[in-house]
C-alpha cells in the first residue's frame, strides 16, 4: 500500500506530472486523428524516452496509452469515424446524438465513462498487481514458457478471424527475433555474415516500420478526404443525477473492460462491443440502441477505457502483453534494461509502481484536458494528411537513427514497414507478430533453461500443472474452434432433413 | 481485416513465408551441434522454418483452388492511383534517407525538401501545399536538428 502512495506521490513530481499531461495530451490529439493511434505515437516517441528516466518515460508512454484510447471518442462522436478501433462502439449512438445537435451531452458522457472507466481499472490494476506479482513469483521456466504460448495461440486464434493467419503473424514475427547472437551458446546465429545483425533486428525499428510507416502509407493510399467537423454548441456537463443513471452501467461495463482487457489478444473493442451489448441487455428500451442512446455511449468508453487498466495487470506482473500496445510498452522496458514481469516488483519497484500510479493520474489528467480541450482537440483531429504524415515520416527516420546513431536501424524500419505492408494486404494480423518479436527470446530462454534443469527431458512438464494448464489451453484454443466449425457443419444437413 | 484476401495476395504471402522458412533453415544447418543444453540453437529455427511451411499449405491450397474456380476474374483488388501515391511516398522517403545516410546531405535541408515534396504528393502540387509544407519541413528539421545534437548528443548529418 505504501509503495502505490508513494507511487501516486511520485506521479505529481514536477518532471513527472510534466511528462504524464504531455503524454495524455498527445494521446488525445493522435487518437482523435482516424487511422492513427497510440500503438503508432508510443512507437515514435519511444526514442525520445532513451534520454529519460524510467520513472519519467513510463508517464509518458502511459499517458500516451490513456490519451490514445480516449481520444478515439472525439472523432466517433463529431465525425462518425473512430479515432480508434476501441470507439468503433461509440460510434453507432454517439454521431446520432451529434446529428441531434446534442454533441456537447455525447462527448459529456463518453469523458466521463472513459474516466470512470480507467479509474475503475486502475483500482484492479493496484488491488491484483502486487498480489499476482507475488504469485507468479512462483513460476519456473516451464510456467512461463506455457504462459508465452497460451499468450502466443490466444492471441493468434482471438485477434483475427482465421487462426492460420494469426499463427502465421506469431510464428514469423519469433523468426525475425532470432537472428544474432545466441543468449545461450554465444555463438552467431542467422546473422549471413552481416555484421549489423549481431545484437539482432531491434525492437524499435521494427516497431516504426510495422506500425507508423506502414499505417502512413495505407493511409496515403487511401487519400480520404478531410471529414467534415460538427459544429458542437453548448457546454459539457454531468450532474449528480446523471451520476446516478449511469453508475450501474459504468461499473459493469468497467468490470467486463477491465476483464476482458486481461486476455489476451482480445482488445478494447472487443470490451465496449460486449459491454454494448450487455447495456443493451440490460436496458429497458433497447429499440433506442444505435438510435441515440446514451447509455450505448457511457457502455462503449467505460468498457474500452477498462481495458487498457486489464491489459497493464499482465504485463506488469508476468511480462504477458494483452494488446499490440502492451507489446511495444515491454519492448519499451527492454530498451531500458528492463524485465517486465513479477520481479519488476522487486528489483524497480518504482517502475512497477510507477505504471500503477502513473494509469491513475493519468485519468485524472485525461478527464480535465477533455473536459477543457476537447473542441480544440477536435480541430486537431481535421488536420490535412498531407501536413500530418510527412512529419511522422520525419519523425520515424529520426528516431530509429537515434537509437544507435547509425543508419542499419533506419534500413531495417524501411524492411519492416515492406513486411508490414505485405501482412497487411494478406490479413496477417499484427499483434500476434509483434509480441512473437517481442517475446521469442524469452519463450526460447525459458524452454532451454527447463530442458536443461529437467531430468526427463519434455516430460518434466508433467511434474508442473501450471505449466502444463497453459500449455493445455493452447492446444484446446488451437483444436476447438475448427471442431465446433465441423461439428456444425454435420449438424446442419440433419436439422434441414 | 476479416475478408479472405485476393488469391494473388496469398500466393505472394506464401512466397514471402516460404522463403524466410528457407533462410530460417538454410541459417540452422549450419549452426553446430548442442553442447550444454538439449536444445541448441538450431532447434528454434529449425522448428519455426517447418512450422511456417506446415502454416503456408493451407494458405497456398485455398488460395490456388479459388483462383482456379473463379479463374482469372477476380479483379485486382488495389486500387491503382492508390498504390502509386504510397509507392511514390514510400520511393521518396528511401531517397531522403539514402540522401543523408549516403551522400551526407545535411538532416534539415534533406528534410525540408522531404517534408516539402511528400505534403506536395498528398495534398497535390498547389501553391499552398508547396509553401505551407517547406515552413513546416523547415521548422520541423531545424528544430529537430538542435534538439539531437544538443541535448540527446544525436549527431545528425
Amino acid at each position: 500500500m505504501i509503495e502505490f502512495v508513494n507511487a501516486i506521490a511520485a506521479s505529481f513530481e514536477p518532471a513527472v506530472f510534466g511528462c504524464l499531461v504531455l503524454g495524455v495530451a498527445l494521446g488525445l490529439v493522435v487518437g482523435a486523428i482516424p487511422g492513427l493511434g497510440a500503438a503508432m505515437l508510443i512507437a515514435l516517441t519511444l526514442p525520445i524516452t532513451f534520454h529519460m528516466g524510467n520513472t519519467t518515460s513510463v508517464a509518458l508512454l502511459v499517458g500516451e496509452y490513456v490519451g490514445g484510447i480516449s481520444g478515439g471518442l472525439v472523432s466517433a462522436i463529431l465525425l462518425n469515424m473512430p479515432g480508434t478501433p476501441a470507439s468503433i462502439v461509440t460510434t453507432f449512438d454517439g454521431f446520432q446524438l451529434t446529428r441531434q445537435g446534442r454533441a456537447a451531452r455525447a462527448l459529456s458522457l463518453g469523458i466521463v465513462a472513459s474516466f470512470a472507466g480507467g479509474l475503475i481499472s486502475a483500482l484492479f490494476l493496484a488491488g491484483l498487481s502486487p498480489f499476482l506479482a507475488k504469485f507468479a513469483l512462483r513460476f519456473g521456466p516451464w510456467e512461463y514458457f506455457g504462459l508465452i504460448m497460451m499468450a502466443f495461440v490466444m492471441l493468434a486464434a482471438l485477434a483475427e478471424d482465421s487462426l492460420v493467419r494469426g499463427l502465421i503473424g506469431a510464428v514469423l514475427g519469433m523468426a525475425f527475433a532470432l537472428p544474432g547472437i545466441d543468449p545461450s551458446a554465444g555463438h552467431q546465429r542467422l546473422t549471413f555474415g552481416i555484421d549489423s545483425l549481431l545484437s539482432g533486428f531491434n525492437v524499435l525499428p521494427v516497431l516504426i516500420g510495422v506500425f507508423a510507416i506502414k499505417q502512413v502509407l495505407i493511409e496515403t493510399g487511401r487519400n480520404q478526404p478531410v471529414p467534415e467537423l460538427v459544429q458542437n454548441e453548448g457546454s459539457l456537463a454531468f450532474g449528480l443525477k446523471d451520476l446516478r443513471k449511469f453508475t450501474p452501467n459504468i461499473l459493469r461495463s468497467s468490470v467486463i473492460g477491465t476483464w476482458v482487457g486481461l486476455l489476451p489478444g482480445i482488445g478494447a473493442s472487443v470490451a465496449s462491443l460486449l459491454s454494448y451489448g450487455s447495456a443493451k441487455g440490460f436496458s429497458k428500451t433497447p429499440e433506442n440502441f444505435g438510435k441515440g442512446e446514451e447509455q450505448g455511449i457511457v457502455a462503449s468508453e467505460a468498457a474500452n477505457n477498462a481495458s487498457v487498466g486489464g491489459a497493464l495487470i499482465p504485463l506488469i506482473t508476468m511480462g504477458i502483453p494483452g494488446s499490440v500496445v502492451d507489446a511495444i510498452l515491454i519492448g519499451a522496458l527492454m530498451i531500458h534494461s528492463l524485465q517486465p514481469g513479477p520481479l519488476l516488483f522487486q528489483n524497480s519497484p518504482e517502475v512497477a509502481y510507477g505504471f500503477i500510479g502513473s494509469y491513475m493520474v493519468a485519468n485524472f489528467v485525461m478527464l480535465a484536458l477533455m473536459w477543457v480541450g476537447v473542441r480544440r482537440i477536435a480541430r486537431l483531429a481535421v488536420v490535412p494528411n498531407w501536413v500530418l504524415f510527412p512529419m511522422i515520416l520525419v519523425f520515424c527516420a529520426i528516431g530509429a537513427f537515434a537509437l544507435n546513431n547509425n543508419w542499419f536501424d533506419v534500413w531495417v524500419m524501411i524492411g519492416f514497414s515492406i513486411i508490414g505492408l505485405v501482412l497487411n494486404f494478406a490479413s496477417i494480423p499484427l499483434g500476434p507478430f509483434v509480441i512473437g518479436f517481442v517475446l521469442a527470446p524469452i519463450a526460447e530462454e525459458q524452454l532451454r533453461t527447463a530442458l536443461m534443469y529437467s531430468e526427463n527431458g519434455l516430460q518434466g512438464v508433467l511434474g508442473r500443472p501450471w505449466a502444463l494448464s497453459f500449455l493445455a489451453i493452447s492446444a484446446l484454443s488451437i483444436i476447438v474452434p475448427p471442431l465446433l466449425r465441423l461439428v456444425k457443419r454435420f449438424r446442419r444437413p440433419v436439422s434441414r432433413a | 481485416m476479416s475478408k479472405t484476401p485476393h488469391p494473388a495476395t496469398d500466393l505472394a504471402l506464401c512466397a514471402f513465408i516460404l522463403a524466410v522458412a528457407a533462410l530460417l533453415l538454410v541459417g540452422a544447418s549450419s549452426l553446430p551441434p548442442p553442447r550444454y543444453d538439449p536444445l541448441g540453437s538450431a532447434a528454434f529455427p529449425r522448428a519455426l522454418g517447418v512450422l511456417l511451411i506446415v502454416l503456408a499449405l493451407p494458405i497456398a491450397a485455398g488460395a490456388v483452388r479459388r483462383l482456379t474456380r473463379r479463374s482469372a476474374s477476380l479483379p485486382f483488388p488495389y486500387d491503382g492511383g492508390a498504390l502509386l501515391r504510397g509507392g511514390a511516398l514510400f520511393l521518396l522517403l528511401i531517397v531522403f534517407i539514402a540522401a543523408t545516410a549516403w551522400f551526407d546531405v545535411t538532416f534539415w535541408i534533406a528534410g525540408t525538401i522531404f517534408v516539402a515534396v511528400a505534403g506536395a504528393l498528398i495534398g497535390g502540387f498547389g501553391r499552398k501545399q508547396i509553401a505551407v509544407s517547406t515552413i513546416i519541413g523547415l521548422v520541423l528539421c531545424a528544430g529537430l536538428a538542435i534538439m539531437f545534437s544538443r541535448y540527446f548528443h544525436v549527431d545528425l548529418p
